[in-house]
């Protein structure tokens, strides 16, 4: 009993909305803006080109094509509506409108155009986690905060007799942690299988210097300064890692960081104070692999947002953004439900909570010029 | 669980499948070789000889693939001497640039790792196949 108390505290204590509406907009930002990158008719027109032996699809595509049959094949036409319609559902993830369903819709999209990606017997990895992360987030409550659903809601509650502007960041759910905990967990799982299998299949021979010298040389001869995997291979002018990957001492120092931080990443769940010192060095390590080899993992480093208690943070900055500043004073009508309404949605963009409430009826503050009609 | 699985490659132990094929739920291998001094940083390169006899390099747009495509499938079957994928790509290859290819040879090429820097290394041929007429 008491194994599964403390379970059910580990995943289900209360925890700020706000944090995972933030995180929300991270996750759902950096694949928007993945895909708004795409050129939907290039990108799925070569794959379509693609010869029938290539294709072998994940086991997510089979199990979203299933109704269609095991091994169906999408064409290009189809990619392309599939696309504008993800798209679409995304952007209303993103703003927080009917969040849940949008969100589903984008999960369900992003997934579907990924898979059919990889399903010409190439798979990469920097977007896997993205992927976990939209679907534990459309498993949640992520529209609880820092959406059009919050603030409507919010605004409804002011009709129905509430008379103060509520906190943007207040608002809390049972079901607002386990989300951000399971990505969390998928990170350091990511980061053990990498140290597992680079110590597996080498032992400590993968620190002698010479592998990861020999890495760097490769990728950055092999890309040159595009990005991994993006334009034709061995271009004309290599990359940083050319010059980087000249340095014996560098790479074996380098080496020892990269397998310590890989393999200890995991201790961060357990004692989240060392938050302050991993993740730096995380967004240091996805910097220079990216800057080094080209490796596209950057998208680590924005979700790296779910280890960031985001209310506190905002709150904290606003407290001691109010010590410098002269805080601007929101007054408002507690007996005009427009006046409470206009207030709720200014105060709704406050999330440094820096905004002073003043609950002012226009008749005792004579002129009432700053009182919100 | 689906990622503790993928991340300690458990499920080709209990599917008997690729790991790849669970993406994402997927396990993280990449650079896991040691190396060491004296490697050759590895470039492949792959050479068609025509019905007239002259050689011309097959590069990936020419059997439209990107480089990765390219280096793992079709440098894979030749490395693999898997003949039905190769005469595959010899019929991407016709039907691409109208050339018919009779035989076709993978090489290697690529500088060495040492001491001192980055030293010219040899080229090697690793594979050689003959095409059947079609």
């Amino acid at each position: 009993m008491i194994m599964v108390g403390a379970w059910e505290r580990y995943w289900f204590k209360k925890a700020p909305l706000f944090d995972l509406g933030f995180v929300r907009l991270v996750v759902v930002g950096v694949e928007l803006y993945h895909l708004a990158m795409l050129r939907p008719r290039a990108v799925f027109g070569q794959l379509a080109a693609l010869p029938d032996f290539l294709y072998s699809p994940v086991i997510a595509m089979r199990l979203l094509t299933l109704p269609l049959g095991w091994g169906y094949r999408p064409s290009a036409d189809a990619m392309v509506v599939v696309y504008w319609l993800t798209l679409a559902a995304g952007v209303l993830a993103f703003v927080g409108y009917r969040t849940t369903l949008s969100l589903i819709g984008f999960t369900v999209g992003s997934l579907f155009l990924q898979a059919f990606e990889y399903s010409f017997q190439e798979v990469h990895h920097a977007e896997a986690i993205v992927k976990i992360a939209l679907l534990m987030l459309a498993l949640s409550p992520a529209g609880g905060a820092l959406s059009v659903d919050d603030l409507l809601r919010r605004l409804r509650n002011v009709d129905r007799g509430l008379r103060i502007p509520s906190d943007p960041l207040s608002g809390e759910s049972r079901l607002a942690r386990w989300p951000l905990l399971v990505v969390r967990w998928v990170f350091a799982l990511i980061y053990l299988s990498a140290a597992f299998h680079k110590l597996g299949a080498s032992g400590f021979d993968w620190m002698n210097g010479w592998t990861l010298q020999y890495y760097v040389l490769q990728d950055a001869l092999r890309w040159g300064r595009s990005v991994s995997g993006s334009g034709s291979a061995y271009a004309v002018e290599p990359g940083l890692g050319v010059w980087i990957g000249e340095y014996h001492t560098v790479a074996t120092v380098a080496s020892w960081v990269s397998i310590l931080f890989e393999s200890t990443f995991w201790i961060l769940l357990v004692v989240p104070r060392l938050a302050l010192l991993a993740l730096p060095i995380g967004v240091g390590f996805h910097v220079g692999i990216y800057l080094i080899q080209r490796a596209p993992f950057l998208s680590f480093v924005w979700l790296y947002a779910v280890f960031v208690p985001w209310s506190e943070v905002f709150r904290k900055s606003g407290q001691w953004l109010a010590r410098r500043i002269s805080p601007p004073v929101l007054r408002y009508d507690p007996l005009s439900a427009p006046s409470v309404r206009h207030a709720t949605l200014v105060r709704y963009f406050d999330w440094f909570g820096i905004t002073g409430l003043r609950a002012t009826p226009p008749a005792e503050e004579g002129a009432g010029a700053n009182v919100l009609p | 669980m689906l990622q503790v699985a993928a991340s300690f490659d458990l499920f080709p132990l209990l599917f008997s499948r690729p790991s790849n094929v669970f993406w994402p739920f997927i396990n993280y291998p990449m650079y896991r070789f040691a190396r060491y001094e004296g490697a050759v940083i590895e470039r492949f390169r792959v050479y068609g000889q025509t019905a007239d006899g002259s050689e011309v390099e097959v590069t990936p747009p020419d059997l439209g693939l990107n480089f990765r495509k390219f280096q793992d499938i079709a440098i894979g079957a030749l490395r693999h001497q898997d003949m039905p994928l190769v005469e595959a790509f010899a019929e991407i290859y016709q039907r691409k640039t109208g050339t018919r290819l009779v035989r076709i040879r993978l090489e290697r090429d690529g500088p060495i790792l040492t001491r001192n820097g980055l030293e010219p290394g040899k080229r090697v041929q690793l594979a050689a196949v003959s095409l059947r007429a079609r």
